[in-house]
């Protein structure tokens, strides 16, 4: 499954503990063995890879 | 002959920003926050699947109906390209999956959009290169400014 969005960064950076809260649930409830996190600016992209899910 | 010209207004003086100051969040702090273990630059993945929702995407984009074969938006240079057969295998394989999802695109169109962004991320990371080299430059010349 694949979420693809834009986001304003001053609402993503204050969020970031649900989203937190969100991935782990996900990947814990679904049984996901990895989730991962993309973020692309002009400075480049990162990989977020989530193996161990909070409980 | 002309004699040496001399600039006697006064200097327009200091440019200052007042406007609010944009915080900085790096990619070390949101692994954190977020509880993931590893961060990797979108330029070292290969084979993710994020990947190929990227290469679908740019496909979804560009590849435009001309009537005839649907072609590549901005394509316009044939080129041969030697490739190994099981390469061009792969390519295909990709086309024929990316087709099964919708996006219709041939595999030479695959091979160009990868070569297309391969080169791009090859850009930016050769400018971060030489915007790192230059900060280090002024540090080591002590001539940077604390902004840096």
């Amino acid at each position: 499954m694949i979420v693809y969005t834009y986001i304003k960064p001053d609402r993503f950076v204050a969020h970031l503990a649900g989203l937190r809260k969100f991935l782990h649930r996900f990947g814990r409830e679904t049984n996901q063995e990895v989730v991962v996190v993309e973020l692309s600016g002009p400075d480049g992209s990162w990989f977020f890879r989530i193996k161990e899910y909070d409980a | 002959m002309a004699g040496k010209l001399k600039i006697t207004s006064r200097s327009a003086g200091t440019i200052r920003h007042v406007g609010a100051a944009r915080r900085t969040v790096g990619p070390d702090v949101i692994a954190k926050a977020l509880g993931a273990e590893a961060i990797v630059s979108g330029e070292n993945v290969h084979g993710a699947p994020i990947s190929l929702h990227a290469l679908r995407r740019e496909l979804e984009s560009r590849v435009r109906s001309t009537g005839g074969r649907p072609a590549l938006d901005g394509a316009t240079k044939i080129q041969k390209i030697p490739l190994k057969p099981e390469d061009w295998s792969r390519l295909e394989d990709l086309a024929t999956r990316l087709s099964g999802e919708g996006v219709s695109a041939t595999a030479g169109q695959v091979a160009s959009v990868m070569v297309h962004r391969q080169l791009a991320l090859l850009g930016s990371s050769a400018a971060r290169h030489r915007r790192a080299s230059r900060r280090l430059t002024r540090r080591g010349t002590g001539s940077g400014s604390p902004a840096d």
